[in-house]
């Protein structure tokens, strides 16, 4: 009825406009599913007549032209690409289209309630933890928002510090990329601590990308790579708050203000504090299992998009952390005796960027873009006897074009650089004879001035939803390690709507930081053997995945997926516990080290409102050791199960979600005994109610209270050598409840 | 610490409890549900979306109801005692939605 109306209304215009002064036209949105709308209040500019109008409800506008023998015409709206548009003389009418641009594309997904889901649309298999999955859980941080998902492991990376680390494709998460909106970040210093830095209500969504990826952002994605979006500036959302409250008494409060200062220029604040006021010893080892801790973060992100079409995005990230863990009696500032194993860790870090695109033709398939980022961390810590202190200031810049020749031709071509100065600074104390003050026994610099930059051109083939093909090139000079070549391809192919079929295939290349990756190490006793000229990583990923749906269920939108990825290296720095029990030993891969990773997952909604994933991976991860061959790697689980049910009332006044986990054995090294671990489950609750612009939530975390006996070896006499805190196969924490809220204020 | 872990215990189950009776509330037929569908021409971004699915369950009466972004609807539950069309459409109206109702085919 309104397209009729439309429809008539613009013949009755055209009509009447025919050899008078009247420009008169119509804007229209294309949607990211192809759908074309009329766009009511768009911006319009005529530039000649320097003339700003907005269109009408039904996306209609007119001027009078004055005899003007030039008529350029601008249409805008924010979240919108621009479309321009010049009438000749004697043409009086306009038809404008402007198109959602894909920075909207993860808020759109957010429409639909799914929490996660396997995109259909992308050439490389993307898991999508959208918003609302992302307020299934407390997502206290990053590193909690993968509860849900078989492809991502969480795990400790030690008993000390409370860090956390990521398994993609069964592999450490160091050779996964992480980026912010497409900037890569959590990177060398900033490694360890990253995923608690990135609060999960800062998040808008996550998109995990199995496998090679594109090579626009570097060499650095081997396993995969994983996009943060944040929430967004041009979201109408004044304010945004949350607050959290855990059982442990850990205590977490996050804003978010997203403010549109006039139709160009919008802004985010985001905003994070939290807390550990209490050491926690579950397990009464006499260590903390989690430190005390407290961060403070805030970032501000800005959004300038300009009538030409230019879109400026600036913004700015600074964070301090402080962690005291150790011995429960350990305190903030306290001297180490030889009865009292301490350790202090203090994190800050600032980042800033900005990206600019230009669009060099008038419909913007033409255009370039330049991205600039600067980052700078400090970690100062100590250990025990262990101290280590670090700077990290790195650059990174990145100029792309891309030309869209046609619907199906695409193309890519760019240039970037990457600066790394790592200031690093290890040293071995000891006790002194006399009183308990500490004398330095060695010092060690390893860190490294690394640069590079490279040249990269990357083609794409579209053939609507059925075919699509990404194939790219890099090649990069680095400064350590020479030329460094990588190829990439990608490929999609939908047999059928329902049944799509995608592959991909690529190297990649990560030069590895032997202490920040592997920080546990320094809650050892055991000496350090690092590698003098430790090779740049080097490996190949190949994967393949099926992805079918189904007319299940609810909505006939069941799917089954089937993946199997194989990463092979031939260059890998290699950590090596068990050539004895007094050492840890860095070398040079020397023989076969690779993960294969076979994954299954089942989405289905039996009823409305009723949601079950089911996932299961399997992993088989090994490398070559010395002295012992080619061997699976140690505590790395071998297979993963998920089980998850949620459901909502009508509009999702009430959400009940319930998580089921199976972690399977892992390898346990020669001096722990041998064998495996126990295959040990995980379950998580949370119920969340919403009010009129308020949720509140309540939940549990590790119902079952397992836990992982005895984390730290030798936890009694943690100044000798077989004092280890790394040996971590399961969870830390034992049962955890947790309240919070969200407040939600829309303009 | 014990203290804390009672009262979240509490709080949990007193939400559970509560939750049920939400169903319970649910399955009470006695009141008379219609249905209404409006056009709303004005809606064009999913952020849009999220405030109507925001704000209108709390409108009094409103027992269900569904946003279709890409054909501009937005269809009502409601109970016939408690609101009628009129005020749905004046609701949609002052979050800035004009409504108007599509007649049933």
């Amino acid at each position: 009825m309104i397209r009729k109306i439309t429809i008539l209304t613009l013949l009755i215009f055209y009509t009447l406009s025919l050899g008078a002064q009247t420009v008169s036209g119509i804007v229209r949105s294309q949607k990211t599913d192809g759908a074309v709308e009329p766009m009511a209040y768009a911006s319009v500019y005529w530039l000649e007549g320097k003339l700003s109008l907005e269109s009408n409800e039904k996306g209609e506008f007119s001027f009078n032209r004055k005899g003007a023998e030039n008529v350029s015409l601008i249409a805008t709206y924010v979240g919108y690409t621009k479309d321009t548009l010049k009438l000749k003389s004697g043409e009086n009418k306009a038809q404008l289209l402007i198109k959602e641009s894909s920075e909207l594309d993860a808020a759109r997904v957010v429409g639909k309630q799914l929490g996660n889901f396997l995109s259909k649309v992308t050439p490389v298999k993307t898991e999508v933890i959208s918003a609302a999955g992302l307020c299934k859980m407390a997502c206290c941080n990053l590193a909690e928002s993968f509860e849900n998902s078989a492809s991502v492991t969480v795990g400790y990376s030690d008993a000390i510090t409370g860090a956390r680390q990521i398994r993609l494709l069964g592999l450490s998460g160091t050779y996964m990329q992480m980026l912010d909106e497409n900037r890569p970040v959590m990177r060398g210093i900033a490694a360890p601590f990253g995923l608690s830095y990135i609060p999960g209500q800062w998040l808008e969504s996550i998109q995990i990308a199995k496998g090679p990826s594109s090579v626009v952002n570097g060499l650095e994605a081997i396993t995969g790579q994983i996009n943060l979006e944040h929430r967004k500036p041009t979201a109408e959302q004044p304010l945004f708050l949350n607050l959290f409250l855990s059982n442990t008494l850990r205590t977490e409060a996050n804003v978010a203000s997203s403010l549109q200062l006039n139709n160009k220029l919008s802004t985010v604040i985001l905003g994070h504090f939290s807390t550990d006021p209490k050491g926690h010893d579950g397990n009464h080892d006499g260590f903390k299992d989690e430190p005390v801790s407290m961060q403070f973060n805030l970032a501000n992100r800005w959004v300038y998009l300009a009538e030409n079409g230019t879109q400026i995005r600036f913004g700015f990230k600074a964070l301090s952390d402080e962690r005291i863990a150790g011995m429960n009696g350990f305190k903030k500032g306290m001297d180490l005796t030889p009865e009292l194993w301490g350790s202090e860790i203090r994190n800050r870090g600032f980042n800033s960027y900005l990206k600019v695109g230009i669009p060099l033709s008038a419909d913007n398939s033409k255009n370039i873009a330049t991205v600039i980022d600067y980052s700078w961390h400090q970690l100062n810590s100590f250990f025990g006897l262990n101290k280590y202190d670090a700077i990290q200031n790195s650059a990174f810049v990145n100029v792309i074009f891309q030309n869209e020749m046609s619907e199906n031709h695409k193309y890519i071509l760019g240039l970037s650089g990457q600066i790394d100065n790592f200031d690093e600074t290890l040293t071995k104390r000891k006790f002194a004879l006399i009183g308990e003050k500490l004398n330095d026994v060695s010092v060690i610099h390893p860190g490294r001035k690394e640069n590079s930059i490279g040249a990269y051109g990357e083609y794409t083939y579209t053939n609507g939803e059925k075919v699509s093909v990404v194939t790219g090139v890099r090649l990069d000079r680095n400064n350590i390690h020479g030329w460094l070549f990588a190829p990439r391809i990608n490929v999609k192919y939908a047999f059928i709507e329902q049944l799509v079929f995608r592959g991909s295939a690529g190297r990649g290349f990560r030069s590895p930081n032997q202490i920040s990756d592997n920080l546990g190490i320094l809650s050892t006793g055991r000496s350090l053997i690092l590698e003098n000229n430790p090779d740049i990583e080097d490996a190949w990923t190949y994967g393949v995945n099926l992805t079918g749906y189904l007319p299940f269920g609810f909505n006939d939108n069941a799917s089954l997926s089937f993946d199997y990825f194989r990463t092979d290296f031939n260059s890998q720095l290699i950590l090596d516990q068990e050539k004895n029990t007094s050492e840890i030993w860095f070398y040079n891969l020397d023989g076969q080290s690779y993960t294969n990773t076979y994954q299954v997952d089942f989405t289905v909604e039996p009823v409305e409102r009723f949601s079950i994933l089911a996932t299961f991976r399997y992993n088989d991860a090994k490398a070559t050791l010395e002295g012992q061959g080619l061997v699976e790697k140690p505590l790395v689980s071998r297979y993963k199960g998920v089980l998850n049910f949620q459901y909502a009332t009508r509009m999702n006044k009430w959400t009940f979600d319930f998580t089921a986990q199976i972690n399977g054995p892992s390898r346990l090294p020669q001096f722990m005994g041998g064998g495996v671990s126990p295959v040990y489950p995980m379950f998580y609750a949370q119920v969340t109610k919403k009010f009129r612009d308020l949720d509140v939530y309540i939940g549990g975390e590790n119902l079952g209270n397992y836990r992982q006996k005895h984390p730290i070896m030798n936890a009694n006499d943690p100044y000798s050598e077989g004092f280890n805190s790394t040996l971590i196969w399961g969870p830390l924490m034992g049962l955890k409840f947790y309240a919070g809220l969200r407040f939600t204020l829309w303009k | 610490m014990k203290t804390i872990k009672s009262i979240m215990i509490l709080t949990l189950s007193a939400l559970i409890f509560v939750s049920a009776g939400a169903f319970a509330q649910d399955d009470k037929t006695t009141k008379k549900v219609t249905e209404v569908t409006f056009s709303i021409p004005d809606i064009d971004c999913p952020n849009c979306q999220k405030k109507l699915e925001a704000k209108l369950p709390y409108e009094k009466g409103v027992r269900d109801l569904k946003v279709d972004l890409a054909g501009k609807t937005i269809w009502f539950s409601y109970e016939e005692g408690k609101t009628n069309k009129e005020n749905l459409a004046k609701a949609l109206d002052k979050l800035g939605y004009p409504a108007k109702e599509i007649e049933k085919k």
